[in-house]
This record gives C-alpha cells, structure tokens and sequence, in this order.
C-alpha cells in the first residue's frame, strides 16, 4: 500500500525530477572504470569458454586508474581489458577515434583481402542475380553446373535462399558463400534451410545471463532445423572464412548438421553469441555478450570457431589477380 | 451535497457565468498537437536516465457525454532520447556518427464513467478504465542498437472533473490509474532465446503477439502506472473548441529490471463537437 501512495504521490509530483531516478553512475574514470568492470562481470556469460579471469583483469588494471587518468589512458586501459577475449563480438566506441575491437581479426583486418564479392562476381555466369546493398549474390558458376550463392548477412535476404534452390534445381551441386559474413539474425537461416533436410534436425542450445550473478542464466533452449518442402538433396559446399561471425556460425552450425554439407576454408571467427549493447557515464559505447552456445555435439565454439572440413587459405596475391582459389577448389569438388 | 461540492469548485475558479454544457451537442471529436518530453531509465537498456523530445505527439479522442459518459482516446508519440551526446567515431577507417535512440510510443485509452457530481458549472465523473500501452524501444549504442518493447493491457480507475472557467473555458482534470493488467516487457538482457523464437515467424503481428504472449498479469502492488491530464478548452462555438492540453503519463514497473518513465505532454487541442 505504501508503494502505491508513494508512487501516486510521483505522479502528482508533475514533473520528472533527477532524484526520483536510480542513482546513475557517476562521471569520472574512476567511477567509469568500476561501471565497465561491474557490467561485464554481471552481464557477460562466456568467461569460462575464452578462459577469462575477470578478476585478475580487475586486479592487474584498477591501480592504473585515478580520478587524474586522462580519456586517452582511459580508453587505453578498457580497450587493453577486452583484448584478452579475442571476442569478434566486444568493441569500444568513443568520440574521434577509432572503434576498438577486441577480436584480432576485426582489429587488424587480418586476411580481410582473401575474399572479394567482386571477384566472386566475374566467376558467375549471366544472369547472376544481387540483392539490394549487396545482401545477397547468386547465380550459376561460369562452364560447370554448380550453383552459387553468397550472404552478406543473415537476415531478411535468407528468405531469397529458396528462390535460389528452386531456380538451380538441376546443378550438380550447391556453393553457400558465408564468407565475411557479418551474422544478424539467426532464425532467418534456420526457417529458410528447412528445404535442405527432411527430417527434424538439433542444431544448437542457448542460455542466457538473467541475473547479476555469474551463474545465473535462463533454462538452455533447443534449436532445430524443421523439414520444409520441397525438400532439396544436393551435394553442398559452405565456404567460411575468419569473418563467418555470430549468427553466420549459427548457419554454420545448421549446414553442419546436414549429411551432404562439408565446410570449407578457415575457421569461423567464434563469437555465436547474442550481443548486446551498454554505455557508460561519459558517453562511451561498448557490447556484452549474454548468451552461451553450445552446438549439436554438446560442445561450445565460442572462441574457437567452427573448424572446416577442407582447410583452404586464399592467397592475397592472387585475390588481387581476380582469382578466388577456394571457389575454384569447390566448384572442382561439386563437379 | 452535489450541489455545495460543486459551488466550492466554482469558488475556487473565480467564475462568472456559466457555459451551457447541457444545450452543447453530445459527441465530440478533438485532436491534440504539440509537444512532449521523456525521462526514462530502463535498467534493461541502460542504468542511466535517457531523455529527449518528441518530433511528433498526437492525440485523437472521441467521447460521449450522456448519463453514461465515454471517452476513447488514441495518442501516439515518437520521440528521440539519448544520455549522452551525439559523436563522431571512426570505424573502417570511415568517419561515422552515433545517433539518438528512438521510442514509438502508443496509447489508447477508454473510458466509461457516471458522474458522481454535477452542476451547470462542473461535473465529476468517475468509472472504469481500459489502457492499452505499446512501445517499441530502439536503443542506439554507436555502431549498433537493440530492439525492445513494452506493452500493457490494463483495467483501472477513471476520474474526470471539468470545470466551467468563464463564460466560455472549461478546465478538464483526469487521472486513469490501472489497477489490474497484462504487462509484458524486454527480458532481463535485452534479448534471450524466448525473445528470439518470438521472432522466428518473421511477421510483425505475429511477433508483437508472441511478445505480449509472453507477458504475466500484474495488479498495482507490482506495476504502476497512471495517465494524468490537465486541459483547458475555449469554446468557439457550439461546434467548435479551441484548447491546451497537459498530460503526464508515469510508469513503474520493477520486473525484470527497474523500468521508471515520465512522459510530459504539450498540445493544442482542436475539438469538434457535433
């Protein structure tokens, strides 16, 4: 009852004054360095996958902050927390500089020219079809029967997916091209691949934090492949590369659920996680991951990756010559 | 009894004569325009408190006075918010802008009442009230933002009181408190694997129902919520109303984590009765 009278007395208060609010945390590195600490330590799950001692990073970097620490030392010192969980899924943004990312890979754009969608294009033949802002490119491979199709994304351009298996109905064999594939929303590949299995097939499990502790998370939720028709049985290859990242490995781990599909190319980058995004007192951004995977054979990827089943590297120097190796590798073991 | 009640009433508001409410048509119709400002901490999104303005905030009323009086009211309000400013950043070696987060904010509100005090210069009804609130919340974190949602269904109190000022103002006070209802909000980090299978059928009906499915009743101990709304109207003609609107709508809801909203509301008010 003594909530109600206080809440309505709020109400008449008109007005929506700083005090009625939770205390918000305060602005100076200090404040800012234990409200970082402290969100991460609630909010983020896959400690123990990335072998990550929050409390040692706690330890190691608090003493480096003072109420003198100045925004470069600041940025420096959280960037320098993160880096540890070479997680393609945690980044820093801050004013007038460049975003930090903590996966290696983001950070350093390591071999980021090993896969070219311009390149990819000059090996379709006429007739190829592209999605708007690139989300999508399909289209026969040029001489051969085989089908190919490349996602920039998941999202609403997976939906295109069955266009895609209904016109190539008589290729020999199917090319998914989840190469920099920067992920989006998972569902959008599990409802759109129903094509490719006749039975109910696991994929995957989730759980996710809800609750400060560190071991407070939802019930794990199963993920399936559900049979749709008409169904499809076709030799498929699905090319990854370091930048296949978070819901690009969840259709990762559907193909890899599939009898016919072998991956090929490197391993993806091991970021599957949902994530979400936080801000702190002075207007700094950064993500969270919440969520744990784990992959039909019980096991979490989450900063492995997914590894092939053909390894296969481009090399840079012929990616600058129009030649894409791995393609041409997978067109020769679909024909 | 009535009678005093209402003469304190007009006391206090200094009046002269009376508007002759009892010969004005029954119906009306009013549509407000204007202003409203947010102050909202959802400790789902943020700890802090996110404020901002509304580049567009409407409401559309019908309402009814006979013996039974009725009203059924539409307000929709989109309004950008952030707790910090807009900045530059680099990413891919491109220069690149944060930008604000953005709530599209529905309400629609009925209520049905009997007045419980009348006089030629004011009337006090009070009755039931059915609330529907929806939100769509899209938080913005530089490179990339989260979708969430709020929405409630709810039965509560209504009180009007109007009061003649003048020969030709009316001054309007209404309070709608929900005391029972239907919430259904973000989950505790945003999104979680219940959130995401509400997405799966990939239609917007479809996944606002599977939002609200996944709701739980609530009674004023746990949530609380009320609509305040204070207006003055200046009649033109028999027909024809001219006015200013305030309204407060506040929002208390503890689960999964500390949601606390204020919502001030500016408008004109045009009404048309007939």
């Amino acid at each position: 009852m003594k909530r109600i009278i206080f809440s309505l007395g709020l109400v008449l208060l008109f007005s929506a004054c700083k005090k009625m609010f939770i205390a918000e945390p305060e602005l100076h590195p200090v404040a800012i360095f234990e409200n970082f600490w402290q969100t991460m330590d609630e909010e983020y799950a896959p400690f123990e996958e990335r072998n990550i001692n929050w409390d040692s990073i706690y330890n190691h970097f608090r003493p480096m902050v003072t109420e003198e620490t100045t925004d470069d030392e600041l940025f420096h010192i959280l960037s320098q927390m993160i880096a540890p969980f070479d997680d393609g899924h945690l980044s820093l943004t801050a004013p007038n500089r460049p975003v930090y990312f903590s996966n290696r890979f983001y950070r350093d754009r390591i071999d980021d020219e090993l896969f070219s969608r311009d390149v990819v294009a000059t090996y379709l033949a006429e007739g190829a079809v592209s999605g708007p802002d690139k989300s999508y490119l399909y289209g026969k491979i040029k001489g051969s029967n085989v089908a190919y199709m490349h996602f920039d994304h998941v999202g609403t351009n997976f939906l295109d997916f069955n266009d895609f298996l209904d016109q190539y109905k008589s290729a020999s064999g199917l090319i998914v091209d989840l190469r920099h594939n920067h992920g989006g929303d998972f569902t959008f590949a599990l409802s759109e691949m129903g094509r490719l299995t006749n039975v109910k097939r696991y994929v995957f499990r989730s759980r996710t934090k809800n609750g400060k502790s560190r071991y407070a998370f939802t019930e794990w939720a199963n993920w399936y492949l559900e049979p749709r028709a008409p169904y499809v049985n076709k030799p498929i290859i699905v090319l990854t590369d370091r930048y296949t990242i978070s819901a690009a490995e969840r259709a990762v781990m559907a193909f890899k659920s599939l009898p016919n599909v072998r991956l090929m190319g490197d391993t993806t980058n091991g970021a599957q996680g949902t994530m979400i995004g936080r801000v702190l007192a002075n207007g700094w951004y950064f993500s969270v991951v919440p969520q744990k995977v784990e992959m039909f054979d019980g096991r979490s990827y989450e900063g492995l990756g997914i590894a092939p089943d053909i390894v296969f590297k481009n090399d840079l120097e012929d990616m600058r010559s129009g030649k894409d190796e791995m393609l041409e590798a997978a067109v020769a073991i679909l024909e | 009894m009535k009678y005093y009640y209402c003469l304190a009433l007009a006391m206090v508001s200094g009046t002269a004569e009376l508007v002759a409410q009892s010969e004005r048509p029954v119906q009306s119709i009013s549509l407000e325009l204007g202003y409203a400002h947010i102050a909202r901490q959802d400790l789902v999104f943020a700890p802090f408190v996110y404020k901002g303005d509304a580049p567009l905030n409407f409401g559309l009323a019908y309402a009814r006075n006979r013996a039974t009086r009725q009203e059924l009211r539409l307000h929709a309000g989109l309004l950008q918010a952030n707790n910090t400013a807009i900045y530059n950043y680099v990413e891919d070696g491109e220069q690149r802008s944060t930008s604000l987060s953005f709530f599209t904010l529905v309400d629609l509100d009925y209520f049905i009442g009997r007045n419980i005090a009348s006089s030629n210069r004011c009337r006090t009804a009070l009755g039931l009230v059915f609330s529907a609130d929806v939100q769509a919340l899209n938080y913005v974190y530089g490179r990339f933002g989260s979708f969430g949602y709020y929405s409630f269904f709810g039965l509560g109190l209504g009180l009007k009181h109007e009061q003649a000022v003048g020969r030709r103002g009316v001054v309007t006070a209404a309070l709608h408190v929900p005391l029972v209802g239907w919430q259904a909000r973000s989950p505790y980090l945003v999104n979680d694997d219940e959130f995401i299978e509400n997405t799966m059928s990939h239609s917007g009906v479809k996944t606002f129902l599977a939002f609200v499915g996944d709701g739980s009743f609530k009674t004023i101990k746990d949530f609380q919520t009320a609509d305040v709304a204070l207006k003055y109207e200046y009649v033109l003609s028999p027909r024809w109303d001219l006015g200013l609107a305030y309204r407060l709508e506040f929002i208390h809801a503890p689960e999964p984590r500390k949601l606390l909203s204020y919502r001030n509301g500016f408008s004109l008010v045009t009404k048309f009765n007939f």
